[in-house]
């Protein structure tokens, strides 16, 4: 059962001399729970497509189609609540909130979706993430693998069917790097979710179920 | 680029928006500064057109010789000595015509001014015509041209018309008109409309000399007559006549007599709180406002700095970058504040306040101070920044980490906004945990607010305080009050005055104010009051039974009775009023006692007997004392005190010191009727909806010659208060749009640095509606706290300030409230809750503008 598919998807920026396609007519279905990384070079378009998949930014032409819905026709405060409910965001910056402590920050989008946080699941994600001496801390207090961390922990406090990780270890060494995406691909198989990763680490990318390739934003193959 | 210094002109350039920002609140507040010390500087060296102005002016003439002229003008608080002599004269049949300002109620008076053909006046400005060459010919001055209905012009005659004094030579001639000049400010003859004629040759000259008044109006009333009784009796001088100006509500007490303690107290507090709020408000700028620009300033470039640290700049390098910048927008600054400066001035005070005597030219004096306070506070102001960033690491900067590592954080459960959403909730955690940017708009807001209501308080105080000091001293009557001093022809008034319809009521008041110099005076603080001849005042009222009646009340005792038989009450009023303000355990020493006696003590004042038959005979009782003390004559007798009263006493000028005697006492002991001899005055009660002030006052003008009145009061109040209030709503504006200037540069800053903050929050799921309910939620917080702050401020500081100002003046204010201003806290606050409203919807729009993907990529 297809949980994402993508018909046909463009996403041109400027017109005329200076346009340029980041995302070229791009086809693709991907089923729940499969695990998939998006490789490319840098400027191939892989972070915008995972933007449009996440709904953050809308496409030219083309769909997206999320559990059955074409999430680009949406308006504003349903797509949000698509975010809050179905798609979990990680970011290769973090993008974590900086008055928020460690535990704030994984219950903000329970919160914005005006539920009252899962106690004893956000306990388990801070445990599963080794975040338990960190919670009331400050994301400005924290390392570069932690804040990732925290990040994980944030797209999976709504418990969402989807991840998008947007190079979730370009911040990071080696290392915590492999044991970020461990985390990622251990916890998105625990919480029976589809992953969607977007690196330019081969060793990475391998970890995953499928592999996709992005050149000048047009899909060149699908390996898995 | 030349120089790395350069690239502080290099933000300027290109980061315009920013930079006019800047330029604007530094440009308001070095404005304001501008203006202030602009007028302060000419408005010391305007002190004598201020009195002119007001009114406020007094002259002695005294008959000198040479000998004592030659000493006299060599005094340095002696304005000028010349030689010369005058007369006075009315020109009220001038071609039929009555003068225009004839009008006010009281008495003008116009004259003739005699010198010798000299420098002096040659030097008066000749708008037309020329000086007079022979006796007959006449300088008439601008005002006196000024004052006629049909405007006399070069080569009329006019024919001067005279008011019983005697005269001179010219009675029955008629002068030509040679010129018309302007006069300058500084001379007596300015005072009144004047005219100016050669003296004639046969005539002997007297010297005259004017002395000015050093200090301003009350306070120096006294001060200035000692210094000049000192002159006087160590050269041994004739006094001549003396004049006063018109007279005023701020000086109507002090002229008639010379009590320097009272009824300043409500002008003391409102210069006290205008200064206190010019005050705190340049401490404002200096200290919030621009410090809090200038933050925000340097928070919009901290990244850079770091960047620049980390190819090898040091803090020396950014300080050198950051102040090339802040120092340019200062001086830009600065010139534009000058010419604006001007122009405020030049359309607020001459176009729209039409303050024609307060000069606002350019102040090299000024110019400086300015340029040094504009200079001087951008430099302190960009050291807190500066420091701020030397305590950022490198790698923070970049990040724009600059949270402080060092916050600690509380379990806490957002109180009262967990009831509003987690928007309420987040809003409260952003401005909980990121102080420094929630205190720097809370304090511009907060100090915007209290400054606006401290002025808007001093505004209301001396409003109030004036309000008190005009009923109280004219008893709460919504009437004319006059004093009938030359024409003691009461029935024919009150005849008069009965058949207008639009008087409800007539009340004659009988009595005398004397000046007896035996009686024992006085002391408040030390200083004993007096009037200028050493006398204390005393107002003699004589009651009828229904007045004793209603004392009786006050007393507790049958004043009726009391009074059956001779004998006085004396009645010591208040120097701070309304009474139930003043708080119970210091109404003692609020009291101005007329005497320190007890009752059954004696008291000596002018026989009553000797009054009655001056008046008789024609005399003035009012300058009675005056001649009493200077020949010795005034007979006096001796009343027991059978009771003593606080309080006030309805009537005019009823805050003076006053000794209640019974009117039927003295229609017994001279076994006739003595009304007329002991009428003072009337009271009116007008019909407010029928009545014609333009009618009573030519009527009663050209019939009685009546002093004061309820509505010069209230004409006078209405003229002083008409400028507090448009520069008081002017300055609060002012304040304001500093203020706001300072939040909106502060929220740029705010939504430019969150810009990332605020797409995370988007991408996990947060709606615009959500975010706009966020921001608002923070703005509100912000204008709701400022408020909050700016109450609880001043209530709690206007205390103090009463305090201090009461130790400072020691006698002034020692019971003044400053009231608080309700209605404009309230006020204030919905007007500031609105503007946060409005700032949201701007914060709001920015970061629609905003593009979440593009800075969800960014790094910082």
């Amino acid at each position: 059962m297809n949980i994402i598919s993508v018909r046909n998807l463009s996403k041109i920026y400027n017109k005329g001399e200076n346009e340029v396609k980041a995302v070229d007519d791009i086809s693709f279905d991907i089923e729940k729970g499969e695990h998939i990384a998006v490789i490319g070079t840098s400027g191939s378009g892989k972070s915008t497509l995972l933007h449009l998949l996440g709904g953050l930014d809308k496409p030219t032409e083309g769909k997206v189609i999320i559990d059955g819905e074409d999430i680009t026709c949406f308006k504003d405060e349903k797509l949000s609540r698509i975010r809050r409910r179905k798609i979990g965001f990680v970011f290769q910056s973090y993008n974590l909130i900086p008055v928020l402590t460690v535990r704030e920050n994984i219950e903000m989008p329970v919160l914005l979706d005006g539920l009252k946080p899962d106690k004893a699941h956000i306990d388990e994600l801070i445990e599963v993430l080794g975040l338990s001496d960190r919670e009331n801390h400050l994301p400005s207090q924290l390392s570069g693998g932690q804040q990732q961390r925290v990040s994980i922990a944030r797209a999976l406090a709504n418990k969402p069917s989807i991840i998008l990780a947007d190079e979730p270890t370009g911040n990071l060494d080696k290392q915590n790097g492999i044991e970020v995406c461990k985390l990622l691909k251990t916890t998105a198989d625990h919480y029976e979710q589809t992953l969607v990763i977007i690196t330019h680490d081969l060793s990475i990318a391998n970890m995953a179920d499928r592999v996709l390739r992005i050149s000048d934003g047009k899909l060149l193959e699908q390996k898995g | 680029m030349r120089s790395y210094k350069q690239l502080g002109l290099k933000y300027f350039k290109y980061q315009r928006k920013r930079a006019y920002i800047i330029i604007a609140s530094l440009l308001l507040s070095s404005c304001f500064f501008y203006i202030m010390i602009t007028l302060l500087i000419n408005t010391l060296g305007d002190k004598y057109r201020y009195e002119k102005e007001s009114g406020d002016y007094d002259a002695i003439f005294y008959e000198l010789s040479d000998a004592q002229y030659d000493t006299i003008k060599n005094y340095a608080t002696i304005s000028s000595a010349k030689k010369a002599y005058e007369d006075e004269i009315c020109f009220t049949g001038f071609r039929g015509a009555t003068p225009e300002n004839m009008g006010y109620i009281s008495r003008e008076i116009r004259h003739i001014y005699l010198d010798t053909m000299n420098d002096s006046i040659l030097s008066y400005e000749m708008i037309e015509g020329r000086a007079p060459e022979n006796e007959r010919e006449i300088l008439l001055s601008e005002s006196v041209v000024n004052s006629f209905e049909k405007k006399p012009s070069v080569g009329d005659k006019i024919k001067p018309i005279l008011e019983g004094e005697d005269s001179s030579y010219y009675e029955g001639e008629a002068f030509t008109i040679c010129g018309i000049i302007k006069l300058d400010y500084e001379t007596y003859i300015n005072t009144y409309p004047t005219a100016i004629s050669l003296a004639p040759k046969d005539m002997k000259l007297d010297t005259y000399v004017s002395f000015k008044k050093k200090f301003t109006i009350a306070e120096g009333c006294l001060t200035w007559y000692n210094y000049c009784k000192k002159i006087e009796s160590s050269l041994g001088l004739k006094e001549i006549e003396r004049y006063g100006g018109r007279m005023n509500p701020f000086t109507i007490n002090s002229t008639l007599g010379f009590f320097y303690l009272q009824d300043r107290e409500g002008l003391i507090t409102a210069l006290a709180v205008i200064c206190l709020d010019i005050f705190i408000l340049i401490i404002y700028i200096a200290s919030v406002m621009v410090r809090s620009i200038f933050s925000a300033n340097l928070v919009d470039k901290l990244k850079d700095f770091s960047m620049l640290k980390a190819i090898g700049a040091d803090n020396r390098h950014i300080k050198k970058i950051f102040s090339v910048e802040c120092y340019l927008e200062c001086t830009i600054s600065f010139f534009l504040s000058i010419a604006l400066g001007h122009l405020i001035m030049s359309v607020l005070l001459k176009d729209i306040l039409k303050l024609n005597t307060i000069s606002t030219g350019f102040s090299l004096a000024a110019f400086l101070l300015t340029l040094v306070f504009s200079f001087a506070t951008v430099t302190i102001a960009i050291i807190e920044p500066l420091m701020f960033f030397k305590k950022i690491s490198v790698v923070d900067g970049i990040r724009s980490h600059y949270m402080g590592k060092e916050i600690k954080i509380k379990k806490d459960n957002a109180g009262l906004f967990k009831l509003f959403g987690t928007e309420a909730i987040y809003a409260y955690k952003n401005a909980k945990r990121n102080r420094r940017g929630f205190s720097n708009a809370v304090a511009s807001l907060s100090i915007s607010l209290i400054i606006v209501i401290i002025l808007a308080g001093g505004i209301k105080a001396i409003g109030k305080q004036s309000s008190n000091d005009l009923i109280y001293q004219n008893g709460n009557y919504n009437s004319y009050v006059f004093s009938d001093i030359k024409l003691k022809n009461p029935d024919n008034i009150y005849s008069f005055l009965r058949s207008k319809p639009y008087i409800k009521r007539l009340q004659r008041t009988y009595g005398f104010d004397a000046f007896p110099s035996y009686t024992k005076a006085p002391k408040v603080d030390g200083e004993t009051l007096m009037n200028v001849n050493d006398c204390p005042i005393i107002n003699l009222k004589i009651c009828d039974e229904a007045e004793l009646n209603d004392l009786s009340q006050c007393i507790g005792k049958d004043a009726n009775k009391l009074l059956s038989d001779g004998g006085c009450i004396l009645v010591n009023t208040r120097m701070v009023y309304p009474e139930e303000d003043v708080p119970e355990d210091k109404r003692e020493a609020s009291l101005v006692k007329t005497f320190d006696l007890k009752e059954n003590d004696k008291l000596t004042i002018p026989r009553i007997s000797f009054l009655v038959e001056m008046e008789q005979s024609g005399n003035d009782t009012f300058f009675f004392s005056n001649e009493s003390i200077k020949n010795g004559s005034a007979p006096k007798e001796d009343l027991t005190i059978k009771a003593i009263a606080e309080g006030k006493i309805n009537g005019f000028l009823s805050n003076f010191p006053t000794v209640i005697m019974s009117k039927h006492f003295f229609d017994d002991q001279y076994d006739k009727d003595v009304t007329d001899m002991l009428f003072k005055s009337i009271i009116m009660e007008l019909d407010d909806n029928n009545f014609n002030e333009d009618e009573l006052s030519t009527e009663l003008l050209s019939k009685f010659g009546c002093q004061f009145s309820w509505l010069d009061y209230n004409y006078e109040l209405n003229r002083e208060f008409r400028g507090y209030r448009i520069a008081g709503t002017f300055v609060a504006i002012y304040i304001f749009i500093l203020g706001i200037m300072s939040i909106v540069n502060n929220m740029v800053t705010d939504t430019f640095v969150r810009r990332k903050e605020f797409a995370s929050l988007r991408a996990i799921g947060m709606s615009k509606k959500q975010l706009n309910k966020m921001l608002t939620f923070e703005k509100l917080e912000i204008g709701l706290t400022a408020w909050f702050i700016a109450i609880l401020l001043t209530t709690l500081f206007i205390a103090p300030i009463l305090y201090i100002y009461n130790t400072i003046l020691e006698n002034g204010l020692l019971f003044s409230t400053l009231p608080i201003p309700w209605s404009v806290l309230l006020l204030g606050g919905i007007v500031l809750i609105l503007i946060m409203l409005i700032l949201a919807r701007l914060a709001i729009k920015k970061a629609d503008e905003m593009d979440i993907t593009s800075e969800l990529r960014s790094e910082a």
